[in-house]
């Protein structure tokens, strides 16, 4: 036979082992929230663009030669690193000399073509160093520091072009070359 | 007594709970050639161990906070707006894993304690999200715009 303090004792017990079941339980359904973060990068890209293109030039009277202007167009859409966009013209001591037709030897070469930029004086247009070449005209630098100065820009500069002593003795022909033009962003 | 009992049983599960989110791989680098990007998958990966319940709901948002930006004194951006999850943006307008304008990949999944797979209190889920950049300015200067997408995952 159970004492009443025995079952007073045994009742005491169930009812902590209930209300330990019940906080565990508890615990046990209500989900502690919780976050977990994570990024990842995006990146474009677009790509710059740069163009030039030279016009003007109509066929030189070799009884009576006077100047002519050529009229350069480049435009430009560059990225924030480039610096400057210098133009420039030359003749190719190969490719460009003015050749004549059909069995013709002569030739008007690099050394009788004259450039001359702005108010300045013709000078051979093959005469110095510059846009990333040996021998050109440097007709205009460009600086990159706003991007005003890079994002779709569009420019016309002018050369003036000239033959200079073109020999007497050339055989009458059409004589034919080429001027390149170059636009150099850096 | 009582008290201590259930006070000493929290903590101990609790730190057995684990929660993570991120990705397989980075974005390859989008090509802003018109105003339509072409789309390149990102695949979230979620990893959950829940011990701490006995059922429980997971959520997992994608979400930016700013625009790409540009280098050096470029002023162009490239609005958070453009950017798109499967089509639409990521900026959606409304609130998502307590995010505001975030875009929901999971919603309120059950896990529990008789769950399986995606469903168990311990898993892992990968969700692809088709991203591309669509209705940017045409005349962007050229550049390389970079961003950051945000992920978040809960478990409530």
């Amino acid at each position: 036979m159970k004492t009443e303090e025995q079952e007073k004792n045994m009742k005491t017990k169930w009812m902590m082992v209930v209300l330990a079941v019940i906080a565990i339980a508890s615990t046990a359904f209500a989900a502690p929230p919780s976050t977990a973060t994570g990024t990842t990068p995006i990146v474009a890209t677009k790509a710059e663009s740069l163009s030039v293109s030279a016009s003007g030039l109509t066929p030189f009277d070799l009884g009576s030669l006077t100047s002519q202007t050529l009229t350069i167009n480049s435009s430009w859409n560059l990225v924030p690193a480039r610096a400057s966009v210098a133009i420039c013209a030359y003749m190719d001591t190969t490719t460009g000399i003015m050749k004549g037709t059909g069995t013709n030897t002569d030739v008007i070469d690099q050394t009788m073509v004259q450039a001359k930029v702005g108010a300045g004086s013709f000078a051979n247009i093959n005469a110095a160093a510059g846009c990333g070449l040996p021998a050109v005209t440097s007709v205009k630098s460009y600086a990159l520091s706003t991007q005003a100065d890079r994002k779709n820009v569009t420019k016309t500069d002018t050369l003036g072009i000239q033959l200079n002593g073109v020999p007497a003795a050339l055989q009458a022909d059409t004589y034919t070359g080429a001027i390149t033009v170059v636009a150099y962003a850096q | 007594m009582v008290l201590v009992m259930a006070a000493v049983a929290v903590p101990v599960a609790h730190a057995q709970d684990s929660l993570s989110i991120g990705v397989q791989s980075t974005l390859p680098i989008f090509q802003l050639t018109g105003t339509t990007t072409s789309t390149n998958n990102l695949v979230v990966i979620t990893n959950w161990k829940v011990t701490s319940t006995l059922f429980a709901h997971l959520s997992t948002c994608a979400y930016m906070t700013g625009p790409m930006t540009g280098t050096g004194n470029n002023t162009d951006t490239i609005s958070e707006n453009f950017v798109q999850v499967n089509g639409v943006s990521i900026v959606t307008g409304s609130t998502n894993c307590g995010i505001p304008s975030a875009t929901p990949i999971i919603t309120n999944q059950l896990i529990w304690f008789l769950g399986s797979g995606n469903s168990a209190l311990s898993g892992s889920r990968s969700n692809t999200l088709g991203i591309s950049i669509s209705g940017y300015p045409s005349n962007l200067e050229p550049d390389t715009y970079t961003g950051t997408i945000y992920l978040i995952a809960s478990v409530q």
